[in-house]
């Protein structure tokens, strides 16, 4: 599966890897993509680097008066690593005491032999990956040396780097688009009708949240472009006679992935049947303010009655006032009427099937 | 500037010529002599029922502390000696006496293993011998 493509930058903080040390091989840190967007972001496969974790030996060592530069081996490939002198050694001297102890001069020496490694030793470090002059880097924000006599350490990260791998990092973010985008029918297998109606009730939905249509019919449907060329996939596998007749003509497809993806979010309750004659119309539950307002008026009369004083009227009373004036809501189009109104605080449930209106 | 990376190697995948001349390699064994006039250690191995040996030259190194029968990891790049053997050129020479041979063994193929997967797009059988680490 090739999710390759950079993800938008909402859905950045929905990966973890934004957030952690991710545990790459030195080879894919120098391989890193920088975002489209900016030299502080790069990107591994559709996952955000911004730290890593490297283990490895030091192979190159060069000291500056305010940071030491370690080229650390890790077998995979080589990289710069910057550790910064000040803020570890300052801090033993800015303590102005001694602590347990020792005397000020052998606790900086101490500090400053743990801090100091030569070329062979093995270096753990955490830090920031940027580029400088096309080659990446690593700026440590931590750093220590390693003692591995028996080589377990370094074992036992040969076997914890290609399970995290294999795991996490070679996969897509479940959340983010990058996990399912709309050419992606989510399983293996060929395209079929049902996968294809399954795959327009995604898009309709978005297509609805995100547009300002408050009524539809499947004609108004049929001038979408977005929507259309997704009906128009052609199909990979049609297992009946039926289907291999809808899918041979276009129109047929369309209408018959139209029709069935509007019934289905009829089922959910997202869209009811507002008038039947001449053509189908569909009404948005949620944008039907005639329906909100006419739900919020008939709990906030309910509520009055003496059996409803203590938790509020009942889901199925409620449903029944409504039906009387909205025929054809179900009780999915009610709940979603229902959360519409808890989310402007107009009315709250008191249980999982009262509410009381205010 | 940075050298290349040391690619782990088992000694007997680098004396039967599977390394090429010029390569860094990363490689472990026992330190059965040392030369110190000429600044040589031999590395011997056994695999299977045969004794694999390594010169490996410590001009790098020195000075260290030898420990015969001991085990040691070496990373340095191969040079080809006039007699047609491969000599190993060390920058980095450490004992690690205890090491669980076996379970390093374990982990250096199933490292070799992922990479293989990740180059060829399948999983390939296990294998201990040829390919990078």
């Amino acid at each position: 599966m090739d999710f390759e493509e950079e993800p938008p930058p909402k859905e950045w903080g929905l990966d973890p890897f934004f957030f952690m040390f991710a545990k790459l091989y030195i080879k894919d840190i120098l391989e890193l993509k920088p975002s489209k967007l900016g030299r502080k972001i790069h990107f591994y496969k559709s996952h955000p680097v911004t730290k890593v974790e490297i283990l490895g030996a030091v192979v190159f060592k060069q000291e500056r008066e305010k940071f030491t530069c370690y080229g650390v081996d890790d077998s995979t490939g080589v990289i710069k690593c910057f550790c910064w002198k000040n803020s570890r050694q300052n801090k033993a001297s800015d303590s102005g005491q001694s602590i347990g102890g020792l005397p000020m001069a052998r606790q900086q020496q101490e500090l400053q032999e743990r801090s100091t490694l030569e070329l062979g030793d093995l270096i753990r470090a955490r830090g920031r990956v940027k580029t400088y002059r096309e080659q990446m880097e690593v700026s440590a924000f931590s750093y220590c040396k390693v003692d591995d006599p028996t080589l377990e350490v370094q074992i036992s990260w040969m076997r914890e780097v290609p399970r995290l791998y294999r795991k996490y990092y070679d996969k897509p973010c479940l959340g983010s688009s990058a996990g399912k985008r709309p050419g992606d029918t989510g399983s293996d297998g060929p395209l079929t009708l049902s996968k294809l109606v399954a795959l327009m009730v995604e898009q309709l939905r978005e297509f609805l949240r995100e547009s300002k249509v408050s009524t539809f019919s499947l004609q108004d449907l049929e001038t979408v472009d977005s929507l259309v060329s997704v009906a128009c996939r052609p199909l990979e596998s049609t297992p009946t006679e039926e289907e291999a007749e809808i899918a041979a003509s276009n129109a047929k497809r369309v209408r018959h992935v139209f029709t069935h993806a509007a019934q289905k979010l009829e089922e959910e309750g997202l869209a009811f049947v507002k008038k039947c004659y001449p053509v189908k119309v569909y009404q948005v539950t949620v944008k039907d303010q005639e329906l909100l307002r006419v739900t919020r008026q008939i709990i906030l009369a309910d509520c009055k009655l003496p059996h409803n004083a203590d938790q509020g009227c009942h889901f199925l009373s409620v449903f029944r006032s409504v039906t009387e004036r909205f025929r054809s809501v179900n009780k999915a189009a009610l709940r979603q009427v229902l959360d519409a109104l808890e989310l402007s605080s107009d009315i709250v449930s008191s249980t999982g099937s009262h509410y009381v209106a205010f | 500037m940075l050298p290349a990376p040391g690619v782990f190697h088992f000694l007997w995948e680098i004396t039967s010529g599977a390394v090429q001349e010029g390569a860094t390699v990363r490689t472990i064994g026992r330190l059965a002599c040392y030369r110190l006039e000429d600044s040589e250690v031999t590395l011997t191995l056994r695999h299977g029922s045969a004794q694999h040996q390594l010169v490996v030259l410590t001009g790098f190194v020195e000075p260290f502390l030898p420990i015969t029968g001991a085990l040691y990891m070496t990373l340095g790049e191969c040079e080809s000696r006039g007699d047609g053997d491969t000599v190993l050129r060390a920058r980095v020479l450490t004992c690690v006496e205890g090491v669980n041979l076996p379970q390093l063994e374990h982990a250096v193929s199933e490292q070799r293993r992922f990479f293989q997967e990740r180059e060829g797009g399948t999983p390939t059988p296990h294998t201990t011998t040829g390919g990078p680490c």
